[in-house]
């Protein structure tokens, strides 16, 4: 029940920001061309962005304060944050549906159901490996001194292969890059591939916040 | 209401010692003392912002820790600045409150907000201080606490305002089972409205009681030079020569009677403060 008041609070403390999270939603649009499984692997990783907002505003209004002076158990910020990280999850794998229609129409190319279940799944599996390496980093040490160890391995993974797969490659490279991971995605099964990703996800998740739990003990010192 | 009991915390640099106090209900209790001598991190234990080394903490006779959720809904919290999200309006500041208390009285929350001048609609950032403070000790009347703890809560005050929230203060304990610990610098507050002191030096209680008996216990004495003795010397806490005498701070369990020459007078708590931080300073 606390959990569930301290994600209700994270909501609120996020409020004056949901208008960027739309602004985040163009970005993957860049990597139309990669397919769906580019756009899944761009909103997981754009969402840890936007979950790491209310650590920011956290750090920001040293609201740990706030919380330690409401009715909820210590455990109860733990586990609302991670209810608000799951809701981003959940939320990433909502709007892959929208954005895998929007990708087959500006290219052509079909997407099927199990694609789009794969690009879930590449969503999922990336917003909880970010997330669930940044969240108890955050928690332990605070989110201004944390972020660019975080995010600086996150950045790489975003940038290089879009800048390789735009700049660097010819024409003819990048049409046979397409080629072949489609022929990979038409032998191994999308939905099965996406079932492996949604539990490697859960793995991460389940991981994550056992630090978490003991990053925040740790930070009260 | 409140029994703190033996609370220590290590920090290296700086250790809190046995710290223990215990607090009525019905009561206010002012907690003083220099810049880091640990009334901050006193607080900070109570609330289970940061762990303690040792010790127990008792809120209404349930442990902090153990009751933690049920403790905190009769708790009231001010801190010396603001918790909330900048971008919050103050009514959003009330609404995220109201998450945590069952018992939340928003017409109380506005009644609050209408005394204090505070504009529903205006943002929590744009606030100054004071105002801050207003704000957050609307949302503890607003949930009914019975025990209002506050850090600093005067410190960005202009006085009418401080006037204002003193009366708030003692109109909150009247009915006898409300209690209000509060941390500050202005000891001329405290002498106003707390009935009991717990004075803390370099992270040890010096002194734990009703404030009228912290008062009573110690007297200023001044003298010449030559009135001076060694033995008096002693005795004397903060000792200040000048140019035609000295003056410092005594325990009248020391100094029960005026030495020849010197005059005892009754101190502030002020003064108290700091000729003890001198002594301090001169260790």
């Amino acid at each position: 029940m606390s959990a569930i008041k301290m994600l209700k609070l994270d909501f609120l403390s996020v409020r004056a920001y949901i208008k960027s999270y739309i602004l985040f939603l163009i970005y993957p649009f860049l990597f139309f061309d990669m397919g769906v499984i580019g756009i899944g692997a761009m909103c997981g990783v754009m969402f840890t962005f936007l979950a790491a907002t209310v650590f920011s505003l956290q750090e920001k209004n040293r609201m740990e304060r706030l919380y330690s002076a409401v009715a909820m158990p210590e455990r109860g910020v733990v586990r609302g944050r991670y209810l608000f990280l799951a809701a981003h999850a959940l939320t990433v794998c909502l709007v892959i549906i929208p954005l895998t229609i929007l990708a087959s129409r500006f290219t052509g190319r079909e997407t099927s159901p199990a694609q789009a279940l794969l690009a879930m799944g590449v969503a999922f599996v990336l917003f909880w490996l970010t997330a669930g390496l940044q969240a108890p980093l955050f928690f332990r040490y605070g989110y201004t001194k944390m972020r660019m160890i975080t995010y600086a391995p996150i950045l790489v993974i975003m940038m290089v292969p879009f800048i390789v797969f735009n700049y660097v490659v010819s024409d003819n490279t990048r049409a046979a890059i397409s080629e072949r991971a489609s022929a990979i995605a038409d032998r191994v099964s999308g939905a099965e591939l996406a079932v492996i990703f949604f539990a490697l996800g859960i793995i991460f998740m389940l991981v994550s916040y056992l630090c978490a739990v003991r990053g925040y003990r740790g930070a009260k010192g | 209401m409140l029994k703190v009991k033996s609370i220590s915390k290590d920090y290296g640099k700086f250790k809190l010692e046995d710290v223990s106090f215990h607090l009525p209900p019905g009561y206010i209790m002012g907690l003083i003392g220099p810049n880091g001598a640990g009334k901050t991190t006193t607080l900070s234990i109570i609330l289970n912002f940061i762990s303690k080394g040792a010790g127990d903490v008792s809120i209404l006779g349930t442990d902090h820790i153990a009751g933690e959720a049920e403790v905190k809904k009769q708790i009231g919290v001010v801190f010396d600045s603001n918790v909330f999200v900048c971008d919050w309006k103050v009514m959003e500041a009330g609404r995220a409150m109201a998450i945590f208390y069952d018992n939340w009285k928003q017409k109380t929350f506005l009644e609050m907000l209408s005394l204090f001048g505070l504009d529903g609609n205006k943002k929590v950032g744009q606030l100054s201080k004071g105002m801050q403070t207003k704000l957050m000790l609307a949302c503890a009347f607003a949930h009914d606490a019975r025990l209002l703890i506050l850090d600093e809560p005067t410190s960005g005050m202009d006085p009418p305002s401080r006037d204002e929230l003193l009366e708030l203060l003692q109109d909150y304990i009247k009915d006898g089972n409300r209690s209000v610990l509060f941390s500050t610098h202005i000891t001329a507050d405290l002498e106003r409205v707390a009935d009991y002191i717990t004075y803390i030096r370099g992270g040890r209680v010096f002194f734990t009681g009703p404030t009228e008996e912290l008062i009573e216990e110690y007297r200023i004495i001044k003298g010449g030079r030559e009135d001076l003795t060694g033995d008096l010397r002693g005795k004397i806490h903060g000792l200040r020569m000048h140019t035609t005498g000295f003056e410092g701070l005594v325990s009248r369990r020391d100094v029960s009677r005026e030495p020849a020459g010197c005059i005892l007078e009754r101190g502030t708590i002020d003064e108290i403060m700091i000729y003890t931080a001198r002594e301090d300073e001169h260790k």
